[in-house]
């Protein structure tokens, strides 16, 4: 049955309520603090966010005294899931062996981490390279000297 | 000699209205895009110059190139007639804004408004309804269901907000005593309106927003249920002179706002002009805030909140304002 009059109770539950008013005004100052907070987004190419330890980048190819520390054994190519790693290895005069050829498909690698845990030397790491981009398969096929400093694949732009 | 100068001067306040007036247009979706991503927490155009400050002409030099398609079964000659109608309406309301007080140039008097007519309120509803024959004409020619009904909300919207709005400009009308804006703009010389029609300038804004369709009214082009309302078809320049028609609304519905209720030009220390733009572009902040933090109504509700809401507290605006205007 319908009072002819409000109590104070159902007056401050009225009030409480949120009206047609306020919730606009609530929202444009939710919105104005939006806009006075600092922008999320970076410019990327330039600008780049931190990347952890651990990353899987490129593969890095490690040199010691100027010479490749990798010898050869072929223990990367044997365990590599997806076939991507192609070595040839030849023997110098003084019996010291060397990848003649060491070539990575990254297109094919699944970035597993095999090759780097199983390596002996420690000759193989991962960079934290993650976007090499190009427009050929063939570039992707990376050889012993590319492999060495895998950063100039970083994007640059354009 | 005298006629020429005189001649001359109009000439050149013409071309500098018409050209600055293009470059507020095309700044003012720069302005809109930079806003909309610093209040979504993003940066905006940053690509194309400094900050982005040459993406309106990128964009202008890509819409030119862009192929310009007809559908077969359009009405072709009204097709192309919209949108030069909607921008011609568009860009035309500058005309009788005063952007400034008098001038002296080679010792005359020059004053800083293109027409200054003494029924310019009458002119911008004129222009303003027959803007709206932009849309509903685009629509109704491009022979698809969704810009047709895009018309339809875009003529429904119009004559519920027109009622109002114009409700509420009379009050100011009776308030200031006359028709002309430049005589409006002297009234408010000493004390601007927004004092004295505080609930007007509310309603103004609201069925401001409802002319130049914008968003918790942007009926016309709703994306998510039209997929673009009335302009789907459109490409190329004609979409552009749309989208231009658009943006010159913003910026002359703020304009006019700040000509009837925030004094116009008037302001102290800075010139008029300065004044002008300073309110104008705070009132285009504005509504790219609301843009920013309201969702769209429904056509009901627009519908009802027009029609039981606004008009009848514009008009009790108006007898309000008549009979105070009366007694004292």
């Amino acid at each position: 049955m319908k009072k002819g009059y409000y109590s104070i109770e159902e007056i401050r539950e009225a009030l409480r309520k949120p009206g047609y008013v306020t919730p606009l005004l609530k929202g444009l100052k939710y919105t104005f603090k939006m806009f006075m907070s600092k922008d999320v987004t970076i410019q990327y190419p330039t600008e780049r966010r931190e990347i952890a330890d651990g990353w899987r980048g490129i593969h890095r190819l490690l040199k010691e005294s100027d010479k490749f520390k990798c010898v050869g054994c072929g223990l990367c190519a044997e365990v590599c899931p997806p076939k991507a790693i192609t070595i040839v290895t030849e023997e110098t005069e003084d019996g010291e062996r060397f990848p003649a050829k060491f070539q990575i498909d990254e297109l094919r690698c699944i970035f597993c981490g095999f090759c780097v845990e199983v390596c002996p030397k420690d000759a193989i790491e991962y960079s934290k390279v993650y976007d090499f981009v190009d427009f050929e398969k063939e570039k992707f096929l990376l050889q012993k000297e590319d492999l060495v400093n895998p950063e100039k694949y970083i994007f640059q732009g354009k | 000699m005298d006629f020429l100068i005189d001649m001359a001067i109009t000439v050149v306040l013409n071309l500098i209205v018409f050209v600055g007036l293009l470059l507020i247009v095309a700044y003012s979706t720069w302005f809109e895009r930079k806003l909309l991503g610093d209040f979504q927490l993003r940066l905006g155009p940053m690509r194309v110059g400094f900050h982005g400050l040459m993406q309106p002409i990128a964009d202008a030099i890509k819409s030119f190139f862009k192929e310009d398609v007809i559908p077969e079964k359009a009405d072709k000659i009204v097709f192309v007639i919209a949108p030069m109608l909607s921008f011609v309406c568009a860009l035309g309301v500058i005309a009788v804004i005063p952007f400034g007080g008098t001038v002296h140039i080679f010792g005359r008097e020059v004053k800083l408004i293109l027409a200054d007519i003494n029924v310019s309120v009458l002119y911008i509803f004129a222009l303003a309804a027959l803007g709206s024959y932009g849309c509903v004409l685009g629509g109704y020619a491009s022979y698809n269901k969704y810009s047709l009904v895009g018309a339809l909300r875009a003529s429904a919207l119009m004559i519920s907000y027109e009622l109002p709005f114009a409700l509420t400009i009379i009050a100011v009308v009776l308030v200031s005593g006359t028709l002309s804006f430049s005589g409006i703009v002297d009234a408010q010389a000493n004390v601007w309106n927004i004092v004295k029609q505080p609930v007007g300038f509310i309603l103004a804004i609201i069925c401001g927003l409802a002319e130049i369709n914008r968003t918790p009214f942007d009926m016309p082009e709703t994306e998510s249920e039209l997929a673009c309302g009335f302009n789907v078809e459109y490409s190329s320049m004609k979409f552009s002179m749309f989208f231009m028609a658009e943006y010159c609304h913003l910026f002359t519905i703020s304009a006019i706002i700040t000509t009837l209720f925030l004094g116009g030009w008037h302001g102290p220390f800075l010139p008029g002009t300065v004044w002008f733009l300073i309110k104008s572009i705070a009132l285009m902040y504005f509504f790219i805030w609301e843009r920013s933090t309201y969702p769209r109504l429904r056509i009901d509700q627009i519908m009802r909140f027009g029609w039981k809401f606004l008009l009848p507290v514009s008009l009790a605006n108006l007898v309000v304002t008549a009979v105070v205007m009366t007694i004292f």
